[in-house]
């Protein structure tokens, strides 16, 4: 450790001395200082000015850090062997993978400072932005609430709807309509049926009633404390400025102490409405009962996604969270750190710095390239031509582990959450320590020590 | 003579061809070289460009894989972890890193030998004063010439007092005085028990400091041995005298034609060496204390490479020089005037030498020793005393026994 240790200290200020480490620090300040003045967000509210400031930093600080990550790693061995420092490296007693997880710590130190920087310069432009004046009734209160917050969101209970999908599934089969249908065919048929019957569940029809409800909620009933209903209500029509009559009660009517006063008001489609609902609301066994009638007699209207109808409740302060978010983007460029590293233990440096270009840009896409593989699978039916004709084989599974190995980023994208004052779940971060550092990256690392201990370090010099 | 010493060093078979990315073979480098480095002797590598010189110490050093033969050094494969600990490396040039400071540079290596914190400034404060870098020690090495970075290149090489000290062109870009230094120190190392391979196109270097030598051309062994013996010309005499009258000489050529039938074939006045002219200079420019923003070697070897008794009577002498000192005489005066390395090494060491043989003799088992070398130079001078002296009493032991061709171990 002693070792390692020494190569990290030694990273550290080679980065810093350098000045590739300072030119991440002057953008991430100029970016900071900067977008404060610049985000204007929808010209009107504070709290957009707020998202926008945070959605830009954030994205602006995970942009400049790759970078930094990608030049930095890809620099830490190409220079020592191009330059041949690597020959008083190797002749003094350090094994090379001692050399190399020194190379990765020091970046990941180096990069842990750069976000804690990053981390005391966005609560500080945060701050300064929220302390500017606004004239738009509530818009302080909604900031506190909606972005300078960590609200944990919960999803609706939803109903089993195995036993209905089956049901339907087997009258199906009876009418003959599946007698054609593979197997893999059956079960997207099956995942349709119950898609159409979730579907259905969250519409509302014309004066119709329903019942949502939100279970396993760890609330003090009688605390003065409020939740949120979150929900943003779709037009069946398409209409985005319908205002929809609506017709709301909390409580569990088994527990009359739990019921609130019955709420009526028109909300407008296509856009979040959130309503506080007193504690109180919760019943014993922790379950949130939603009434909602639809007070429309000719329009329907649904919710649309996980995200159209959920509760919030405070669970963190906005500088943890913010804390938490960095964590995970701390993981990211761990992860990057080690595929850099990787790529420069036998590649020149501008080949590396493609490579790993090329590993983020997969890792920030990797949902669409996934979807790309999966197309490219032959057909399951016999006799179906393979469309990558005889390489397919060969190809397919390089692509499948190569996707498997690069992890799709947008899964640890905390960006959101911090814009919207979404709890970052400290599982999410533990999460992406796991994935991203001690499962793909040890498995990037490995191999890189494996390269570097077993390549030749010098050069032909006759 | 056969001996059965344990070599430090040893080459058998060795052999490296470079191929090109479709496995083609591109170039020999070295071909089926065999190579023994025995304890506590300096070995030199010589050959001309591409000869295979590099190659070898590279693949010595684990840097370079052989395609071919065996490697072992300090009896273990060169990749071994505990064997980079044992030894030191100069490579042909200095490669180091721009940003850091000399103090930098040598700390940094010497926490990867993982030398504790205390020993290490320690170390690293006495290399820096051995050469000559102190008042240097906070630039950028990026700013050094390059024998100022040559020097710092020798001090990391150091930092771990190795057994195995392996120099590739250690004087290259070193002026005079350093490169005095430099032979200074090989032979001091040398009489410490230390083992050295040097590697240099300076041919002069080699035959100053190296008791034997292997020639490299073309990859392969071209000659190995004694650098006396190889370079002895048997059918040559040469007589050094004071200065003789033209009639003296003509007496003498009369003498050797008639008596010996041999024809004289050149008599001279040795002139100084241009090298010994220039570090007389210099050392007076340096008693005078000029300013420099160069190098400014104290001339000392630095203490954690003496040894503990070394050192110890060092510091003895220091304070007997201090004591004679007149009464006015500022200690200033006494520390900054340098004297050359060679004679403050010689001073310090000739009354121990013996002392320090013994010892090592005592202490090593009859397996891994062998009668080394003496060194040419200040240790031949040595030897030729002791064999005079040995002729005047009449009955002194004899001279040790002059070491084995390496040609009859193999």
């Amino acid at each position: 450790m002693y070792r390692i240790w020494a190569v990290a200290r030694h990273m550290i200020a080679e980065s810093i001395r350098q000045k590739i480490a300072l030119v991440g620090i002057f953008l991430v300040v100029l970016m900071v200082t900067v977008l404060p003045l610049v985000t204007e967000g929808d010209g009107l509210t504070l709290t957009s000015r707020v998202q926008s400031f945070l959605a830009y930093s954030m994205g602006g600080i995970g942009a400049v850090l790759s970078v930094v990550t990608v030049f930095l790693s890809c620099l830490a061995i190409t220079d020592e062997i191009v330059n041949k420092r690597i020959y008083t490296i190797a002749t003094k007693p350090i094994p090379l993978w001692q050399f190399f997880v020194g190379k990765w710590l020091g970046i990941g130190v180096l990069n842990a400072a750069l976000l804690l920087f990053c981390f005391v310069a966005i609560l500080v432009g945060t701050w300064l932005l929220s302390k500017t004046q606004t004239t738009v009734q509530g818009d302080q209160e909604m900031l506190e609430f909606e972005v300078l917050s960590a609200r944990h969101s919960m999803q609706l209970k939803e109903p089993d709807f195995g036993p209905a999908v089956e049901e339907q599934i087997r009258r199906m089969r009876e009418e003959g309509r599946l007698d054609d249908v593979t197997p893999g065919g059956e079960a997207a048929i099956r995942d349709q049926i119950r898609e159409d019957y979730k579907r259905s569940w969250r519409s509302l029809g014309p004066t119709q009633i329903r019942r949502f409800e939100f279970t396993g909620l760890l609330v003090d009933r009688n605390s003065r404390g409020f939740l949120h209903l979150r929900f943003k209500p779709t037009h069946a029509g398409g209409l985005d400025d319908a205002e929809l009559p609506a017709i709301i009660q909390f409580g569990d009517i088994e527990q009359p102490d739990t019921l609130t006063p019955q709420i009526m008001d028109k909300y407008v489609a296509e856009r979040f409405h959130t309503i506080e609902i007193p504690n109180y609301a919760v019943n014993d066994r922790g379950t949130l009962y939603i009434m909602i009638g639809n007070a429309d007699p000719e329009n329907s209207y649904m919710f649309e996604g996980s995200d159209s109808f959920e509760l919030l409740y405070g669970l963190g302060t906005f500088h943890w969270n913010l804390f938490r978010a960095l964590s995970i983007v701390w993981c990211r460029l761990a992860f990057l750190a080690a595929v850099g590293l990787l790529l420069s233990s036998f590649l020149s440096f501008p080949v590396a710095c493609m490579g790993c270009f090329l590993v983020l840009i997969v890792a920030s896409m990797a949902g669409f390239l996934s979807t790309a593989v999966d197309w490219v699978s032959p057909m399951e039916s016999p006799g179906a031509q393979d469309p990558l004709w005889i390489i397919g084989p060969l190809v397919r599974p390089l692509a499948q582990g190569f996707i498997w190995l690069v992890p799709d980023f947008s899964k640890y994208d905390p960006a959101g959450n911090i814009v919207n004052g979404r709890l970052v779940p400290l599982m999410w971060v533990i999460n992406s320590l796991v994935v991203l550092v001690f499962i793909k990256g040890l498995i990037v690392g490995a191999l890189g020590c494996i390269v570097l201990t077993k390549r030749e370090l010098a050069q032909v010099t006759s | 003579m056969v001996t059965h010493a344990t070599p430090v060093v040893q080459a058998i078979g060795l052999t490296k061809v470079f191929k090109d990315f479709w496995h083609r073979k591109r170039v020999l480098a070295v071909d089926r070289l065999d190579l023994d480095i025995y304890r506590n002797e300096v070995f030199g590598l010589l050959g001309p460009n591409g000869s295979g010189k590099t190659t070898t110490i590279k693949m010595l050093l684990g840097l370079l894989y052989p395609t071919r033969g065996r490697i072992s050094v300090l009896d273990r494969p060169p990749t071994d972890v505990e064997v980079k600990a044992r030894i030191g490396y100069l490579p042909e040039e200095s490669y180091l890193y721009r940003f850091l400071d000399a103090r930098e540079t040598l700390d940094y290596y010497g926490r990867l030998f993982q030398i504790p914190r205390q020993d290490r400034r320690r170390r690293v404060e006495q290399l820096l004063e051995m050469v000559g870098l102190t008042r240097q020690a906070r630039r950028r090495v990026g700013e050094y010439s390059k024998g100022m970075a040559r020097r710092i290149g020798l001090a990391q090489a150091l930092i771990n007092d190795p057994e195995l000290l392996i120099l590739d062109e250690p004087t290259t870009g070193l002026d005079p005085i350093g490169t005095r230094e430099i032979k200074d120190l090989i032979v001091h190392l040398r009489n410490k028990g230390k083992t050295i391979l040097l590697c240099s196109h300076l041919l002069a270097d080699v035959e100053d400091v190296c008791q034997r030598v292997v020639v490299l051309y073309g990859g392969k062994r071209q000659a190995i041995g004694e650098t006396r013996e190889l370079l002895r010309q048997q059918n040559l005499t040469q007589i050094t005298t004071e200065r003789l009258s033209e009639e003296t000489i003509a007496r003498i050529q009369e003498i050797v034609e008639r008596e010996a039938k041999k024809q004289v074939l050149s008599i001279t006045t040795p002139s100084d060496r241009l090298e010994s002219f220039f570090l007389r200079i210099v050392r007076e420019a340096q008693e005078a204390q000029h300013e420099t923003s160069g190098a400014a070697s104290s001339g000392q070897v630095a203490d954690f490479l003496k040894g503990d008794g070394e050192a110890l009577i060092d510091s003895l002498v220091a304070a007997g020089k201090q004591a004679e000192a007149p009464a006015g005489a500022a200690p200033v005066e006494v520390a900054a005037a340098p004297e050359p390395a060679a004679e403050v090494i010689d001073e310090l060491l000739a009354p121990r030498q013996t002392v320090a043989a013994e010892e090592e003799a005592s202490q090593a088992t009859p397996s891994a020793t062998r009668p080394a070398p003496a060194a040419p130079n200040a240790a031949d001078e040595q030897l030729d005393r002791s064999v005079i002296e040995g002729l005047l009493v009449g009955g002194s032991e004899p001279p040790p026994a002059p070491p084995a061709d390496s040609e009859t171990r193999d």
